[in-house]
C-alpha cells in the first residue's frame, strides 16, 4: 500500500496507484474523516497497468512508473505510463503516456471513479449509509455526490485534456506520436458543502498548495536543529522523524491557521488531546511551535459544561475531534469527544514545559484561566470515588470510551491473574500526571499569575497526593506500583510499563525508585528492544497483544525521560539504544507498536499487525531519546547538557537547539568504537553506556 | 414562557465580562430564521467585555452564524451541538470559522449555568488578575 498525506487528507492506493476499496479497508482518498474516492482505476485499452517502480518523492507526493500488461507477461513494453500524484484538499494527478515505438499509438485511456462517502467510523465498524448518492457527468467534470438532509459532500473530478465523461469515469481517446508523449492533469476535489452550495470550510486546490508545501517542508527541516552523529543510521532516523512530523501536522479547520500534530495514519488523522500533547512534549527542543498550537487549540476547545454524550466536563481537555457524517448527526460523540482522564493534567504539564524551553510567558498568561480550569478539573470532576485519586468511568455507555487512559483497549488494565477490574478505575500514571500538573501549576501561579497562595495550595495538595500514592499503590511484597486502583479502591496488581511514567512525573519516592527501575530493566518487562506494556508472567501477557505485551516506542521514550529524572542515565541510554536499533529495521520509521518477543528469540522487531504508521508519538520518540541521551534540561535561561550515550553511538552533535537562550549546540561522546552494523549494540542486555562529561551551556 | 434564545441573548447582554474570552476581540452576528422572519443579534467582544445589540449591523461582523430558530433553541438550551450542526450544514458560519469556537464558548457557558455541578465552579481557584 502506498500512502501520501497532508494534514487530515490522505490517499491510500495500491502500488500502481489504483484504489479499489472494499467497505472495510482504509484505502481511498480521505479528507475530514470521510472517504471521497473508493474507486480510482486507470486502464489503457481496457488493460490494467503493472508497476515497474514507485517513488515516494515527498510525504505528499508519489510517482508511479507503469506499463500495460496482463499481469504475467508484458504485452506492450513499447508504452509506459507515469502517474504523479500530490495530495492537498483532495489530490492532483498528472498522467503521462509515453510512446517508445517508431509508430504512432492510438489508445483509449480510462479512469474509473466512484465514491462511497464512508465515514471513517463506518469503514472501521462496517456500517451502512443512510443518505443517497448521485453521479453527474457534466461538461468537463464528473461530480460524485452524497446527501443526507442538509449534509452534502461532493467529489469533483476534472481534467485539463478533453475527455468523454460518463457517470462512472473519464475516457480519453488519444493518439501519441512516435517517441512522443501525451499528458493530462486530473484534479480531484473533496468538497464539504453547505445547503447553499458554498464550501463549509475554506480550502485551496492541490495545484496551488503544492509549491507552498515544498517550501514549507524545506523551511521546516531548515528550522530544526541539525544532527551530526557518528552512528550512521541516526541521521536517517532523525530526518524521517522530522519529515513524518511535518506530514502529520494538522491545521484544525476551526482553530487558526497554525498546525498541531495529528495522531497517525490511517485511523487517527485528527486532533487528539493526549497524542497532540505527548508529541508536542517530545518535539519541544526541535519544533516548539507545535506545542504552542497544541496549547492554543486544546485551550480553545476546553470543556465548559457537563455533557454525558460527549463525556464533557468544565475544564476537561478534549480527547478526539472528528468531522465525518456520524459526528455530524451525533451518532458518535466526537464533535469533540472529551472522554479521557490524562490530557487535562498533561495540558498543564505541556504549558509549563513549553515556557521552560521557550520563555514565552505571554502564552502562560493568556491561558491562565484554561490552566486553572484544568487543575480544578482534577479535584472537582475527576475524583469519581472521592478518595483523592483521578479515575475514569464513561457516562456515554454506548459510544464512549471504556478505558480513558493511553492504554485504551478493553483488556489493558488487569490483575495479575487476568481478571478485569470494574469502574471507576484509577490508573497509576494518571496520579503521576496529576501530581506533576500541580507542581508545575504552582510554578506558573507563583511566577506568572501573581498568586503565591494558589501556588502554596497546589504544592501542599501535590505533597499530600505523593504521600498517599506511595502508600496506596505500592505493592510492598513485589516492590512495584499497582497499575490501578479498582472500584473498591483495591490494588490492580499487574506489572506494567505504567510504572515508568511514574518516574517521569516524579511522584515516586526516591527510596522506591531503584526497585521500579529494576523491574523496568528486568526480564519480565525488558524485551531487549524496549520495555513491554505488560510484563511476561501476567496472565494477560501476550507479546502481540495491543497493550498487554507489545513494546511502544513512545512509552519507552517517556520511561527513558523518567529514568533520567531519577538519575538512571545508563538505563535511559539502554532503552534509547534498544528502540533506535528497532528503528533501523523499520527503515527509520518507528511503528506505533511492535512485538514484545524476547530479542534473542526473533533477532528483529516484529511489527504489530495493524499498527498505525506513521504515528505521531512514535515519530516523536527518537526526538525525545535525543533529549534524554544528551541530558538536555532547561534551567532558568540556560540549557544544561549532561550527555550519556549508549555504547557504539560514538558522538552526537545537535546544533542550533532553539529556546529561550536563542540557539545553542549540544555534544555527547561515547569513548568506545562506533558500531554501524544493523544489530547495533550486542551488549544491550549487559551494559550500554559510559559516563560522559557534563557542561553547562 | 420566554424562549431559550431570548434568555440566552438577555443573559449575554447582562454578562458584562467573560473571562474565558479575555484574549478575544471580535464581533459575531447571529441570524436566526423562523420562516420568513429573521431575528438578528450582534455580539461584540472586546477583550472579554461583551455587548449585545439587536438587531445590530451586519457590516463589521467577523463571523455570521445562521441557523433556523428551532435549532438555535436546542443549541441555546444545551440539547444540540453547534459544531455537529455546522458539519451537517444545518448551521452556517460565514467569515472567520474560528469564531464558531468563540460562539460555542458563549453558548456553553450559558448552558452550563443551568446544569448541576458536582463541585464548585471552575473559577473556584483563587485569582488575582493574572498579570504579574
Amino acid at each position: 500500500m502506498i500512502s501520501i498525506l497532508d494534514g487530515n487528507t490522505f490517499v491510500v492506493s495500491d502500488d500502481r496507484g489504483d484504489i479499489e476499496a472494499s467497505s472495510t479497508d482504509p484505502t481511498g482518498l480521505f479528507s475530514y474523516d470521510t472517504r471521497f474516492l473508493s474507486t480510482w482505476v486507470l486502464t489503457v485499452d481496457g488493460n490494467r497497468l503493472n508497476p515497474l517502480s514507485t517513488d515516494d518523492l515527498q510525504y505528499f507526493e508519489t510517482r508511479f512508473f507503469l506499463v500495460p500488461g496482463t499481469g504475467t507477461v508484458y504485452v506492450d513494453a513499447k508504452l509506459s505510463v507515469i502517474r504523479l500524484r500530490s495530495v492537498g484538499h483532495g489530490f492532483h494527478e498528472r498522467i503521462t503516456v509515453l510512446n517508445h515505438d517508431d509508430q504512432p499509438a492510438s489508445l483509449t485511456v480510462r479512469i474509473e471513479a466512484a465514491s462511497d462517502f464512508a465515514d471513517l467510523f463506518e469503514v472501521k465498524d462496517a456500517l451502512k449509509k443512510k443518505g443517497s448518492y448521485r453521479s453527474l457527468a457534466e461538461s468537463g467534470r464528473l461530480v460524485l455526490e452524497y446527501r443526507r438532509e442538509s449534509y452534502h459532500r461532493q467529489t469533483v473530478i476534472s481534467s485539463t485534456e478533453p475527455a468523454e465523461i460518463d457517470e462512472s469515469g473519464l475516457t480519453f481517446t488519444i493518439k501519441v506520436e512516435p517517441h512522443g508523449e501525451w499528458t493530462t492533469e486530473l484534479q480531484v476535489s473533496a468538497m464539504m458543502l453547505r445547503p447553499d452550495g458554498e464550501a463549509l470550510l475554506p480550502s485551496k486546490p492541490t495545484s496551488e498548495r503544492r509549491p507552498e508545501m515544498l517550501d514549507d517542508l524545506e523551511n521546516w527541516l531548515n528550522r530544526a536543529p541539525r544532527l551530526d552523529s557518528a552512528w550512521e543510521p541516526f541521521a536517517e532516523i532523525y530526518k524521517r522523524s522530522l519529515v513524518d512530523l511535518a506530514a502529520l501536522r494538522f491545521t484544525p479547520a476551526i482553530a487558526g491557521s497554525q498546525a498541531l500534530p495529528a495522531a497517525g495514519l490511517p485511523w487517527f488523522m485528527t486532533m487528539f488531546g493526549r497524542d497532540s500533547i505527548l508529541t508536542s512534549l517530545q518535539s519541544l527542543p526541535f519544533t516548539p511551535e507545535l506545542a504552542r498550537t497544541t496549547i492554543r487549540v486544546l485551550g480553545e476547545w476546553q470543556g465548559t459544561r457537563l455533557d454525558d454524550f460527549r463525556d464533557e466536563d468544565p475544564g476537561r481537555i478534549l480527547h478526539e475531534m472528528r468531522y465525518g457524517e456520524m459526528s455530524a448527526f451525533e451518532e458518535r460523540p466526537h464533535s469533540p469527544y472529551y472522554g479521557n482522564a490524562d490530557a487535562t493534567p498533561l495540558f498543564v504539564v505541556l504549558l509549563d514545559e513549553y515556557e521552560r524551553w521557550t520563555g514565552d510567558d505571554e502564552l502562560v498568561r493568556e491561558y491562565e484561566q484554561e490552566a486553572r480550569a484544568a487543575l480544578n478539573w482534577i479535584d472537582a470532576y475527576a475524583d469519581l470515588q472521592g478518595n483523592g485519586y483521578v479515575s475514569y468511568q464513561r457516562r456515554n455507555e454506548e459510544t464512549g470510551l471504556e478505558n480513558q487512559c493511553w492504554k485504551d483497549s478493553w483488556d489493558s488494565i488487569a490483575y495479575v491473574d487476568g481478571r478485569l477490574p470494574g469502574f471507576p478505575r484509577a490508573t497509576c500514571e494518571l496520579q503521576g500526571y496529576a501530581y506533576d500538573a500541580k507542581i508545575r501549576g504552582a510554578r506558573l501561579a507563583r511566577q506568572f499569575w501573581n498568586d503565591p497562595d494558589y501556588a502554596d495550595a497546589l504544592l501542599k495538595q501535590a505533597a499530600d497526593l505523593k504521600k498517599r500514592f506511595n502508600k496506596d499503590f505500592w505493592l510492598p511484597d513485589r516492590k512495584y506500583f499497582a497499575i490501578a486502583l479498582d472500584a473498591d479502591g483495591a490494588q490492580v496488581d499487574a506489572l506494567s510499563s505504567n510504572i515508568g511514567h511514574l518516574l517521569w512525573s516524579g511522584i515516586v519516592d526516591k527510596s522506591k525508585a531503584k526497585a521500579v527501575v529494576d523491574h523496568l530493566m528486568g526480564p519480565r518487562l525488558w524485551s531487549g528492544w524496549g520495555v513491554r506494556t505488560m510484563a511476561e508472567g501476567d496472565q494477560r501477557y501476550n507479546p502481540i497483544g495491543y497493550h498487554v505485551g507489545t513494546v511502544w516506542p513512545f512509552d519507552n521514550s517517556f520511561i527513558a525521560w523518567g529514568l533520567r529524572r531519577y538519575g538512571y542515565k545508563r538505563e535511559a541510554a539502554r532503552i534509547a539504544a534498544g528502540i533506535l536499533d528497532a528503528a533501523v529495521y523499520f527503515d527509520g520509521r518507528l511503528p506505533e507498536a511492535f512485538g514484545g518477543y524476547e530479542r534473542s528469540l526473533t533477532r528483529y522487531p516484529v511489527q504489530y499487525p495493524t499498527a498505525c504508521s506513521p504515528q505521531a508519538w512514535s515519530t516523536g520518540a527518537p526526538l525525545l531519546f535525543l533529549r534524554t541521551m544528551l541530558g538536555l534540561e532547561p534551567i532558568g535561561d540556560h540549557l544544561i547538557v549532561d550527555p550519556c550515550l549508549p555504547d557504539g553511538m560514538g558522538h552526537i552533535a545537535l546544533l542550533d537547539i532553539p529556546g529561550r537562550w536563542g540557539r545553542i549546540d549540544a555534544y555527547g561522546r561515547d569513548p568506545g568504537d562506533v558500531v554501524n552494523a544493523p544489530v547495533l549494540r550486542q551488549q544491550l542486555g549487559d551494559q550500554s553506556m559510559k559516563p560522559a562529561r557534563k557542561r553547562v551551556a | 414562557m420566554a424562549s431559550h434564545t431570548d434568555a440566552f441573548f438577555q443573559e449575554l447582554g447582562s454578562r458584562g465580562h467573560e473571562p474565558a474570552l479575555r484574549s478575544r476581540t471580535a464581533t459575531i452576528r447571529f441570524e436566526i430564521a423562523d420562516g420568513a422572519d429573521v431575528e438578528c443579534h450582534s455580539v461584540a467582544i472586546d477583550k472579554g467585555d461583551i455587548a449585545v445589540t439587536s438587531p445590530g449591523d451586519p457590516a463589521g461582523a467577523d463571523c455570521t452564524v445562521r441557523t433556523g430558530h428551532q435549532l438555535f433553541e436546542r443549541i441555546a438550551s444545551g440539547d444540540a451541538n453547534a459544531m455537529a450542526a455546522m458539519l451537517r450544514g444545518e448551521l452556517i458560519a460565514d467569515g472567520d470559522p474560528e469564531l464558531l469556537i468563540t460562539a460555542r464558548k458563549l453558548l456553553a457557558t450559558s448552558a452550563a449555568s443551568s446544569v448541576p455541578s458536582p463541585a464548585s465552579s471552575v473559577k473556584s481557584a483563587p485569582t488575582k488578575g493574572g498579570q504579574s
